[in-house]
């Protein structure tokens, strides 16, 4: 069993990983700290699709047709990995932009400043 | 013949999507009426698909040419193309508000606002109809961002501090999503849904693994729809967005996020391996919580849109139950839900934002005499409340009765209960309204404007549901007997 676990060693990295970085989401209250986790937890995914998509010894997947017997790493997950970098590169743009405007209308960029500032507001 | 037709709709959508900020500085008019007429023939096209696929059985699409499980597979079934119809007959409605609502916005906030719409309704039907799972989560992006973006549109502080924290737990549950994704991947080496269903089902996993996955996905998918208690977000979004937003927001994004999910559980496990691992029970719970926490909250409220947003809250729980109950029952009811909450939200929001308009302020207070100022809106208004509450002849009605008898069916003798509950906490807090609209004392200025465009062809779609329910719902038990098996 624990050989079995070291030796897939990097889906535990990655679900730890995904772990830490829900918990910097949910526990910062700086938003660009957020930010930064929302980040983490998305690397997470990628490092375990694409360490799902790695063949040890294997080679690049570009067939040889003088000897096809070689093992090759499967291409498909950081094909799909480029696509999630794309979308999170957009969320954190946006996040980011609307960080931009927060700090305009606030002057603050802490949740619980924020909080504070609106609770006041609605009294 | 036409077995492009699902992927057309997008396409259709997303090319106009982009191409509405290019002419609205000089044509706005002319932009927002093609931008309609553009939904219009989405929906057309898709209630022409739904016809064909409920006669002729569901279309498989492979996108490009390359056969599943390689390439991207695109499937219409009576599930896939009813959800789609009313997404975007919805959006269309709601769209012919627009020339009004964007009376005083500059253009390229009018401009980029009807593109977020577009893609917003574009990415919903990509969503419903993909059968790719990693499609699935492109188009389940596209949804979130647009969505973000259209809470934003407002210029005032709210806006951008909820579509933050929207955007925050809105990241949260695509990771949780894509992981899940990623885990089918690795499992069962397939992105084709009714692949990947094959292999798990011949497949003598270890128990734990679809028990994994189905959690991932019903985490993910309920924080995107606003499940209890991973609501938090929904009531400050749906808000401070524009009106047009909210009631779309409510009334039909939420609950494409439910069909991802009933797509996805049934799609690779099956309802009775569901229930054997205990997910369905899972649904269902987090419903009924939903169902009573979302009135509750919804009942100390003084502000309209927060109220109608935690009712939202509610009302998504009957989707989830439905979902959760399983069998053609059900899930007909869940189906039905979709469409009448959909009609349902949409009036609330849109008759009240006319009365927030008129009196400059979201308190409920705001509604005592709005009914001698607006009697049309407010009429409807009454309607939907009503209907809310489940007064018979109602659309409501019809949904709680058809949850009430699934109930009964499952022997899960609290479903009843529920559902009687939540009518009588839906009237706790929709009958005051109704009361200080047709005998408060309120001022009587008189308004200058009393069309709401878009009202009055909801009130009539909502009339028509309700009163001959029968043979929308030999369809949707027909698109729940295909979903099942």
């Amino acid at each position: 069993m624990a050989e079995k676990l070291l030796h897939n060693y990097p889906y535990l990295i990655a679900a730890l990983i995904f772990a830490v970085g829900c918990y910097i989401v949910l526990s910062h209250t700086n938003l660009m700290r957020k930010i930064i986790g929302v980040n983490v937890m998305e690397t997470a995914v990628f490092l375990f699709l694409v360490a799902a998509g790695n063949v040890r010894g294997g080679k690049p997947p570009i067939i040889d047709l003088a000897n096809p017997d070689v093992a090759y790493v499967n291409p498909l997950p950081s094909a799909l990995i480029l696509t999630g970098i794309v979308v999170s590169v957009s969320v954190t743009a946006l996040s980011l932009a609307l960080v931009v405007r927060i700090h305009r209308q606030y002057g603050t960029i802490d949740a619980d400043e924020i909080a504070a500032i609106r609770s006041a507001e609605d009294v | 013949m036409f077995n492009n037709l699902p992927v057309l709709i997008v396409v259709m959508l997303l090319i106009s999507a982009f191409l509405a900020p290019l002419f609205v500085r000089r044509f706005r008019r002319a932009t927002q009426v093609v931008a309609g007429v553009v939904t219009w023939t989405a929906a057309g096209l898709s209630a022409w698909l739904l016809a064909r696929v409920v006669q002729a059985g569901p279309i498989r699409f492979a996108v490009g040419g390359w056969p599943a499980p390689w390439g991207i597979e695109v499937t219409a079934t009576p599930l896939s193309a009813f959800v789609v119809t009313v997404a975007t007959v919805i959006v269309a409605i709601v769209m012919l508000g627009l020339p009004r609502e964007q009376r005083d916005w500059p253009s390229n906030r009018a401009g980029w606002y009807i593109t977020l719409l577009l893609l917003l309704t574009a990415a919903m039907a990509g969503m419903t109809f993909a059968n790719d799972l990693f499609n699935l989560y492109v188009f389940f992006e596209v949804t979130a961002l647009s969505s973000w973006g259209i809470v934003a549109a407002k210029t005032d502080r709210s806006a951008a501090d909820a579509s933050f924290k929207y955007l925050m737990l809105g990241a949260i549950g695509s990771s949780f999503v894509l992981f899940a994704i990623g885990i089918t991947y690795v499992v069962t080496g397939y992105l084709n849904m009714s692949f990947a269903s094959a292999f798990i089902a011949a497949a003598q996993l270890h128990p734990i693994i679809p028990w994994v996955i189905a959690t991932f996905f019903l985490v993910g998918l309920a924080l995107k729809a606003g499940l209890f208690p991973m609501h938090i977000w929904l009531p400050d979004a749906h808000s401070a967005a524009p009106t047009s937003a909210s009631a779309l927001l409510s009334g039909v994004v939420v609950k494409v996020y439910a069909v991802a999910m009933a797509k996805v559980f049934y799609g690779l496990f099956g309802g009775a391996s569901l229930e054997a691992m205990g997910i369905s029970e899972m649904v269902r719970l987090a419903a009924v919580l939903s169902i009573l926490a979302g009135s509750l909250f919804a009942l100390v409220q003084t502000d309209i849109k927060r109220l109608l947003a935690y009712s939202t809250v509610a009302q998504i729980g009957y989707v989830f139950l439905g979902f959760g109950l399983g069998g053609t029952v059900g899930v007909a009811a869940a189906l039905y839900h979709i469409l009448a909450h959909g009609l349902m939200k949409a009036s609330l929001f849109l008759a009240s934002g006319k009365v927030i308009e008129l009196r400059g302020s979201r308190n409920i207070k705001g509604f005592a005499g709005a009914g001698r100022l607006l009697p049309l809106p407010m009429a409807i208004f009454t309607l939907a409340a009503l209907s809310m509450v489940g007064l018979p002849l109602l659309a409501g009605f019809t949904t709680k009765w058809y949850l009430f008898n699934a109930g009964l069916e499952a022997r899960l003798y609290w479903v009843p209960v529920v559902v009687i509950l939540s009518s009588l906490l839906n009237a706790a807090y929709f009958l005051p309204i109704v009361w200080r609209i047709w005998f408060g004392q309120g001022e009587a200025e008189g308004a200058a404007d009393r069309r709401v465009p878009g009202l009055i062809p909801l009130a009539v779609l909502l009339v028509a549901v309700g009163l001959v329910p029968n043979p929308l719902l030999n369809l949707l038990q027909q698109a729940a007997a295909w979903l099942i098996s």
